[in-house]
């Protein structure tokens, strides 16, 4: 096995540019949400109205206009994150272009401009269709843009994984450096939230709020007694893994190492929702953990406040003896579902990073786990990174301090 | 453990029909299935040509009762369903051995754009988005590890034209790896106005059928359809007993970093794929017998990837090593192009026979790249075979499947 280095972070998100920004927030467990722009008329009355937002602006001390210019907006802010990376890393891939490899993961895709594309078929017709907006359109764009800004000649790939996008993004690019494609990977994960997915999220009642005109308060409350659905948020979030060989190499630093990854799906789930079948996720995750060399000693959670979803893991979490009892983390609570700010903000928690939960929670009893609400400091082994997505897929992601 | 690892089973539809004997008939005929486009209306385009999956209720049926199922959704379904059934696993939960790695461009594109047109319409009024569960891109991959009940790895590659290649090779390092002992790889996707508008407007589009490495190409032709195919290591077909069709032995992927849509007119990016694949696999270039190139019909393209295959193989080699281009039956089926022209790279292993290029244009003479042309002609002995796919940002993969030798050389 090659032992992998998460070296460089790169974060644009609802929280500012950079992590030490998300890390700051995450200390004084400060959330994002604001008022989603009605301007286009798509909430609907007494639907949910909160998301966290990413300034649409943030890529700019990262990019140049010109180069700007030709990058969705989706695009600039993974190009801006994946610069992030490299210069946390202190690395810059000016000698092994063929050796450094992007995989990106995704829910949604480029959404600003797909959408802006739907409206031009379904208003002035398809012929007023821009050609700069369809070929930024593809999911694998923002991929592509960062192997164009950074010179990244190994495999390029897109992956869409719903909610665990980012965590199946990391998982490639560990196979990719176990399997040698690459020294180097910039695993990435960008999501926006448009109001119109946001409208539709909100029309499928998946959101906190969804429910508002029967007194449903919007809240984003993972594993809480009275969570009722998520909320979400955009951005993008951008981690270098590197070879052991290769950051020795180059004198670099590791941040944490990632141990490995493992993935499963329950085929009990719908098209629209988490499934049931805790026992078979759990018998995955407890085969494979027996197996690693040392046991979890926490638990960082995806829960993103889904009634189903949060039941299902910690559930799973209950029935694997191996993380049984063991601290959860959930930090979507303050991050929100999508954009790659849980990403960012396992990664800075994994490394001992502040975190607290300032808003008002109450224990689930059902859930029989009792969440983390402040944590700071360097842990004592590894950590166990957890991402069940709706539909199905299941990720988990091992993960040591240095 | 050995690197390479068994195809035992195939499933495939696409404008040439729905199942593998449609294919294998009409492959050999030379005929090409691309007209008149009639899913939607296609009057306020440049073009008017497409290539589309004909109806049948093997793939139109409701799966498990789902009636939220996307067109690409019901593809993957049927491709999968016979790609398990010819590898002996039909009618079984799959379980946790099993794992789906699956390419779409667009998922349920076609779907979505119909409730986005109601949502415009009254952008806060009761507009139904349940199907929407189904636009996700994810959601053909979703859909047959729900209903073959894969507990397994699942992943979705969206990486445009190279989607459903990249999810083949993703396929073979989870075997390699160990991660699942089985998986079903492949790609699917249905036309949507959102690409075939899209491509109009990048005017990329041939207004008559495609004609990939002809002298007179003038662009592409968009299509549709899945294909899929059933990987396993040797160990594990021997164990249950069934035929191998072929080897995947090789696989290997590479980036452009050079411009969206315009390949690197050196060829660099693609050569770099397939010199990486045929070392994986553990083959010289001179142990070719087939190559089904990308061909999209794109003056460009065409030519970079003829560079591409010359830098990479050597003049020589590719003097003699036969060119196939499945898009010229099909047009590009983007994010399932892989999985079909994988599954058709197999086919033409199995069958020993190249087949040949539909029409009677004249090969471009520049490209110097060699054709069966009016009929399908015998492969040479050589064991291997290499398909190549090309996408939208300079994502290359080369795949490299190898023949199963028998008493007589070939099976």
């Amino acid at each position: 096995m090659t032992a992998v280095a998460i070296s460089g972070i790169g974060y644009l998100g609802p929280h500012g540019s950079g992590h030490a920004d998300l890390a700051e927030a995450m200390a004084k467990g400060q959330q994002a949400f604001r008022p989603v722009d009605n301007s286009a008329g798509f909430p609907r009355l007494g639907g949910a109205r909160m998301l966290a937002k990413t300034e649409a602006a943030a890529w700019r001390p990262w990019l140049s206009p010109v180069a700007a210019r030709r990058l969705c907006q989706a695009s600039r802010w993974t190009v801006a994150a994946a610069k992030m990376a490299l210069q946390d890393a202190q690395w810059q891939p000016d000698d092994d272009p063929e050796n450094l490899a992007v995989c990106l993961g995704s829910a949604f895709g480029p959404l600003d401009v797909t959408q802006r594309l739907l409206r031009e078929i379904h208003g002035a017709g398809p012929e007023s269709m821009a050609p700069f907006d369809f070929m930024e359109s593809v999911v694998n764009a923002p991929a592509a843009q960062v192997a164009m800004a950074v010179g990244a000649k190994g495999p390029n790939s897109a992956l869409c994984q719903r909610e665990a996008s980012g965590l199946a993004a990391v998982a490639a690019g560990y196979r990719w450096i176990q399997s040698g494609r690459a020294q180097r990977v910039l695993v990435a994960t960008v999501d926006e939230m448009h109001p119109v997915l946001h409208s539709v999220l909100d029309r499928l009642g998946v959101l906190s709020g969804s429910r508002r005109g029967l007194g449903m308060e919007e809240a984003c409350r993972p594993l809480d007694r009275r969570r009722n659905g998520l909320m979400v948020a955009d951005g993008a979030s951008v981690l270098l893994l590197e070879s052991e060989s290769a950051l020795v190499a180059r004198g670099g630093e590791a941040r944490l190492w990632l141990r490995g990854a493992l993935r499963a799906h329950d085929p009990s789930a719908s098209t629209l929702n988490w499934g049931h079948d805790h026992r078979e996720l759990a018998a995955r995750l407890q085969a494979w953990l027996h197996k690693q060399p040392k046991p979890p000693q926490a638990v960082i959670s995806g829960a993103n406040g889904s009634r189903t979803g949060d039941a299902l893991e910690a559930l799973v979490l209950q029935a694997t003896p191996a993380v049984r009892g063991r601290p959860v983390l959930a930090p979507k609570v303050l991050t929100g579902e999508y954009g790659g700010g849980f990403l960012t903000a396992a990664t800075l928690i994994a490394q001992g990073q502040a975190y607290c939960v300032t808003n008002d929670f109450e224990l689930d009893p059902a859930l029989q786990i009792e969440p983390l609400l402040e944590r700071s400091g360097p842990w004592p082994g590894p950590i166990l990174i957890s991402s069940l997505a709706s539909a199905g897929s299941a990720i988990w992601l091992m993960v040591e301090p240095v | 453990m050995t690197r390479k690892v068994a195809v035992t089973g195939l499933g495939i539809l696409s404008p040439l029909g729905v199942g593998l004997p449609a294919h294998r008939k009409r492959l050999l005929q030379g005929k090409a299935a691309i007209g008149e486009l009639t899913l939607f209306d296609s009057r306020a385009h440049r073009t008017h040509l497409a290539g589309e999956v004909p109806a049948d209720p093997r793939w139109e049926k409701a799966w498990s009762g789902n009636p939220r199922l996307s067109r690409s959704d019901r593809f993957a379904l049927f491709a999968a369903e016979e790609a398990l059934q010819m590898a002996g696993l039909g009618g079984q939960k799959l379980g946790p051995e099993v794992g789906v790695f699956l390419g779409s461009s667009t998922g349920g594109m076609l779907e979505g754009e119909a409730v986005f047109a109601k949502l415009l319409a009254t952008p806060s009024g009761p507009v139904s988005v349940a199907r929407l569960g189904s636009h996700l891109h994810s959601a053909p991959a979703e859909a047959v590890a729900r209903e073959f009940k894969v507990r397994g790895p699942i992943e979705t590659n969206a990486t445009a034209c190279s989607a459903a290649s990249l999810a083949i090779m993703a396929a073979l390092e989870a075997l390699r790896a160990g991660e699942c002992q089985i998986a079903l790889a492949g790609g699917a996707d249905a036309l949507c106005q959102m690409t075939y508008g899209g491509f109009n407007a990048l005017r990329l589009v041939d207004s008559a059928p495609c004609r990939p490495f002809r002298a007179d190409r003038e662009g592409l032709s968009l299509g549709e359809g899945a294909g899929l195919m059933v990987l396993e290591s040797g160990d594990s077909a021997e164990a249950r007993g069934v035929p191998i069709l072929a080897w995947l032995s090789g696989a290997a992927a590479s980036c452009d970093a050079h411009h969206m849509t315009a390949p690197d007119e050196q060829g660099r990016g693609p050569s770099s794929a397939i010199q990486k694949a045929l070392e994986d696999a553990g083959r010289s270039p001179a142990e070719l017998a087939l190559i089904n190139a990308h061909g999209t019909g794109t003056p460009k393209n065409d030519e970079a990837e003829s560079l591409a295959l010359r830098l990479a193989l050597g003049p020589d080699v590719l003097a003699e090593v036969p060119i196939f281009a499945l898009k010229a039956y099909i047009g590009h089926l983007l994010g399932a192009c892989g999985g079909v022209e994988a599954v058709a790279t197999v086919l033409a292993l199995q069958e020993g026979r190249l087949y040949p290029l539909p029409g009677k244009e004249e090969p471009d003479p520049a490209l110097g790249l060699r054709f069966a042309r009016g009929k399908a002609e015998a492969l040479g002995t050589q064991p291997a075979a290499l398909s190549l796919n090309l996408a939208f940002g300079g994502a290359n993969t080369a795949l490299v499947f190898e023949v199963v030798a028998n008493k007589e050389g070939r099976a």
